[in-house]
């Protein structure tokens, strides 16, 4: 019982990361962004690329996954988001899932199907507690999530950027009005998008197996079921609605593998997911922190 | 396209009669074309005639829930994979014949799909989206892995009865199911249904205050889905003749999506044209790696490119949404036009605000007939 709650703190960590990236782009350009889990993957792969071939430290490399991260979010945006601006939402949603397809295919044409490995910063184990070894890179990852939640809190709350991007997102014409240049933040914001959307990835990369697509099937589903369920527009709320949806999938798993028929349904975390999305959807759409901008 | 050749009187109709019989050759050598070709090839080319064939149905599927309905799915591996299961299920654990477990693995399909519809009634666009792309996941990884209903990861065999073994005939019945549902889409389309799908798809509210009830249509709508979807499905099962979880992944959920728009989405032709192109896309680059062609490519890529069909889906649908949001079936609405009996339209110039460009008049009707898919498209 309690390694599970460890479990679902330590994954939840990861979908908090992802949701986040997600927010950013929902309060910028008003859409669901489904190529922010391949942002992540292509970010892994580039590890794999610098770590793994090159024989780069795997801290030397991380930067250069964001870059990539953010320069990915940055072509997205000029290339299917802006020439799908005025059409209806679900075009530029169609858009993005073409945008992580194209993704996925380079991934398979370059790197192939086969699953590949990067070796973390840190030799050795983490800390024990309840008797589930936490890897150093877990907390590393929960270091990197909380430093990452206050400072995109305090951008969109303190800096002049952050309220024309929300200013942006709220209404365009009277953003451009008061003088915001409305291409260069969409810009902005999707870039930085990418650069969360690479970091969710990095910090992940040596924990898993990576294959083309990874993020997009393994991750991003828990990740806008953390989204949704901390308001869609609350940077705070995907923060901690990530390590709710990671607490729930581990409880609901160990609640499946005490009974003996559910415990014969294979991946159970899907279901328990997928109960979550659908019963905070139904019931509680504005979610925990929700509201306007 | 449905013939509306006879909208004028008789004597026009008389008189025109001759200046129609090209258009009447050149659709008998169409379809006459199509119904020869699994005939007259290799069961291998057979076969892969009959996997466009099944993407034409899967296709439509997709047509009703995003043209029709103006709903989306991002799930539909879901649904078609239900069907597949369903067929395999039912052949191999119950005995039921090829005749009576596609049309049941359609009403499995349609009942499941009945399911999302009530979750569509609460949620609509990004939302929905969301819940059909999560439901997609859930049933690839964990329904479809359920020892008991599909042999678990080592799947389900469905063999085909007898007057269907060979790749031939088999390609004729998939050809004859999906003439038929062409056939139930086009009457659909025309009746009462398909009028309050597309008035609920432009304008909800005001649809809704003529009496249509938009809680029976919208869950209708994704029953009918669900049916040609599960149809579908059992057609591929049978198609296989061994259906395992891992054929029905997400990117295979975006493929179907991305046939749909590319062919456009509203136009059956279209979409009929988009699945088969995407269908057979893998060959096309197969057959393409084994000649010169591609020689100058560095390393293996050449080798690869096969693999490239998915980036490629990808860039045609970028096109489709951004250059040409009618899709395959816009390009051919001239030729269409055409073959069904009227004027070649190129003659009725409509320049309706051509944003201010000296573009020539196909573009002028690129734009203006963009501008009206677009705001038909999806709501």
């Amino acid at each position: 019982m309690a390694t599970y709650i460890i479990i679902g703190l330590v994954s939840g960590v990861i979908y908090g990361l992802a949701a986040l990236g997600l927010v950013l782009i929902y309060k910028g350009s008003r859409i669901f962004n489904f190529a922010q889990g391949e942002f992540g993957t292509v970010a892994m792969y580039t590890l794999y690329v610098f770590v793994g071939l090159a024989g780069w430290s795997y801290l030397a490399a991380v930067p250069i996954a964001l870059l990539v991260g953010g320069i990915l979010g940055i072509l997205t945006e000029r290339i299917v988001v802006r020439p799908l601006q005025r059409s209806p939402k679900i075009i530029g949603l169609v858009g993005t899932t073409g945008a992580a397809l194209f993704l996925v295919g380079m991934e398979l044409l370059i790197a192939g199907p086969l699953p590949r490995g990067v070796s973390g910063a840190f030799e050795g184990r983490g800390p024990t507690i309840a008797g589930f070894t936490i890897s150093k890179q877990s907390l590393l990852a929960l270091a990197v999530l909380a430093i990452v939640a206050t400072a995109s809190a305090l951008f969109f709350k303190k800096t002049h950027l952050g309220l024309a991007i929300l200013a942006n997102s709220q209404d365009p014409i009277a953003a451009k009005l008061v003088g915001v240049n409305v291409n260069r933040i969409s810009s902005l914001t999707w870039g930085i998008a990418g650069v969360l959307g690479a970091l969710t990835g990095a910090v992940l990369a040596p924990e898993v197996a990576i294959y083309p697509g990874f993020m997009t099937t393994v991750i991003l589903i828990p990740a806008f079921t953390a989204a949704i369920f901390g308001g869609i527009t609350s940077l705070v709320g995907a923060f901690v609605a990530g390590q709710l949806v990671g607490l729930i999938e581990a409880m609901g798993q160990f609640a499946l593998s005490k009974s003996d028929t559910l415990s014969k349904v294979p991946e159970g975390s899907y279901v328990v997911i997928f109960a979550v999305l659908i019963l905070a959807l139904m019931f509680r759409p504005n979610g925990l922190f929700g509201s306007e901008a | 396209m449905p013939s509306q050749a006879n909208g004028r009187g008789p004597v026009k109709a008389r008189a025109n009669w001759k200046k129609q019989i090209p258009r009447k050759l050149i659709l008998v050598a169409i379809f006459g074309g199509i119904l020869i070709f699994p005939a007259s090839v290799s069961a291998l080319q057979a076969d892969r005639f009959t996997l466009a064939v099944i993407y034409a149905v899967i296709g439509l599927s997709v047509n009703v829930l995003m043209g029709y309905a103006g709903q989306i799915s991002l799930g539909h591996q879901a649904f078609v994979g239900v069907g597949a299961f369903s067929a395999a299920y039912l052949t191999s654990s119950s005995g039921l014949p090829l005749y009576l477990s596609v049309p049941l693995a359609g009403l499995i399909g349609g009942a499941i799909a009945a399911l999302l519809g009530l979750v569509a009634l609460r949620l609509a666009g990004l939302y929905l989206a969301l819940i059909t792309l999560a439901y997609g996941a859930l049933a690839e990884r964990s329904i479809f892995g359920i020892q008991a209903l599909t042999g678990g990861g080592a799947g389900r065999s469905a063999l085909r009865p007898v007057p269907f073994t060979s790749d031939k005939t088999y390609a004729y019945l998939c050809l004859a199911v999906l003439a038929f549902l062409l056939f139930i889409d086009w009457r659909m389309l025309r009746s009462k249904f398909g009028r309050a799908l597309l008035a609920l798809k432009s304008n909800e509210q005001v649809a809704a205050s003529f009496g249509m009830n938009p809680v029976f249509y919208k869950v209708g709508a994704f029953v009918m889905t669900g049916i040609i979807a599960g149809i579908g499905g059992g057609l591929y099962a049978f198609k296989e003749q061994h259906v395992v979880s891992a054929d029905f992944t997400f990117t295979l959920a975006l493929t179907f999506v991305i046939m749909t728009v590319i062919g456009g989405l509203g136009d059956r032709t279209g979409v009929v044209i988009g699945s088969a192109f995407t269908a057979y896309l893998p060959f096309l680059l197969g057959s393409l790696s084994e000649t010169r062609l591609i020689e100058w490519l560095p390393g293996k890529l050449s080798e690869k490119i096969v693999v490239g069909r998915i980036a490629i889906t990808a860039v045609l649908l970028m096109l489709t949404l951004t250059r040409f949001p009618g899709g395959i079936a816009e390009q051919l609405h001239p030729v269409t036009q055409w073959l069904s009996g009227k004027p070649f339209p190129h003659h009725d110039k409509k320049p309706k605000k051509n944003k201010g460009s000296k573009k020539d008049d196909s573009d002028a009707r690129q734009v203006a007939a963009s501008k009206s898919r677009t705001e038909s498209k999806v709501g």
